[in-house]
């Protein structure tokens, strides 16, 4: 039974990271999306004037890696469920890590953006 | 050399047949198992699908500060259209029903409630509904 000895972290890791992003988003969708009682964008200017503090880019930092985790390893759930062959395995395997790394690269490069831009 | 090949083509067909029936499998199993915890789990896992998707749009769209402010506030004005807050509503309804049952996944798990996972069901579409209704007001109106 291969179930049985492997994936634990995996399935452990989704549900802490499921939690963890509850309490994020909500902050996440509260403060970067809703005015009060409102639904608003945030254009650059207010970003860069009130949310470039190092608090703020090191929480975005923090959901970004966790938001990841948690829709590949998704993805990675779905997949195992079609039953593939080990080459197949194989290649979905580094195919979602070169995905989630790239993806992280970028964020971090777009938050790293706005804080050198900050004050100017 | 050739004869290889021609075994390959066929080992990928049978393979690719497998999985046919594999999909049709569930298919059939969605259809005798008309349960409300099996619709909620194919939900689940389409709107965790799409909540992925919208991650690769949503850094997409951010990426446009690399290319100056107003680039950038193009790219955010198209959420502020009519359809980019419709898409916003589906987006919000999305992510509802898949945190309520995620929670609802979660403590059936940890706490071994499987008996009343039913009843949180209905508890949780309630609340569901109730996130519907006041995202009607704070992001269609």
């Amino acid at each position: 039974m291969q179930t049985k000895h492997q994936g634990f972290w995996s399935w452990f890791l989704q549900r802490i990271t499921a939690l963890l992003l509850v309490i994020g988003m909500s902050i996440h969708f509260f403060l970067f999306h809703f005015s009060p009682n409102r639904y608003t964008s945030r254009y650059y200017n207010e970003i860069v004037y009130q949310y470039c503090t190092p608090g703020w880019i090191t929480f975005h930092l923090c959901l970004l890696s966790l938001v990841i985790y948690h829709g590949l390893n998704g993805f990675w759930g779905i997949f195992l469920d079609f039953n593939p062959g080990k080459r197949a395995h194989f290649i979905f395997k580094y195919l979602l890590w070169s995905i989630g790394l790239i993806l992280f690269g970028i964020g971090t490069y777009i938050l790293i953006w706005f804080a050198m831009n900050n004050g100017e | 050399m050739v004869n290889e090949t021609r075994k390959h083509e066929q080992k990928k067909r049978i393979t690719g047949l497998i999985r046919m029936q594999k999909l049709k499998e569930y298919f059939k199993d969605l259809m005798k198992n008309q349960y409300p915890g099996m619709y909620v789990f194919w939900i689940h896992r389409i709107t965790g699908v799409a909540v992925t998707l919208f991650l690769f749009l949503h850094i997409w769209t951010l990426s446009h500060v690399f290319l100056g402010k107003s680039a950038y506030d193009y790219a955010i004005s198209k959420f502020d259209t009519k359809f980019g807050c419709i898409f916003q509503y589906l987006l919000l309804l999305a992510v509802a029903i898949h945190l309520l049952n995620g929670i609802r996944i979660t403590v059936v798990d940890f706490w071994h409630l499987t008996r009343i996972q039913k009843k949180l069901l209905w508890i949780l579409s309630f609340i569901f509904l109730i996130i519907a209704v006041i995202g009607i007001f704070t992001v269609i109106l």
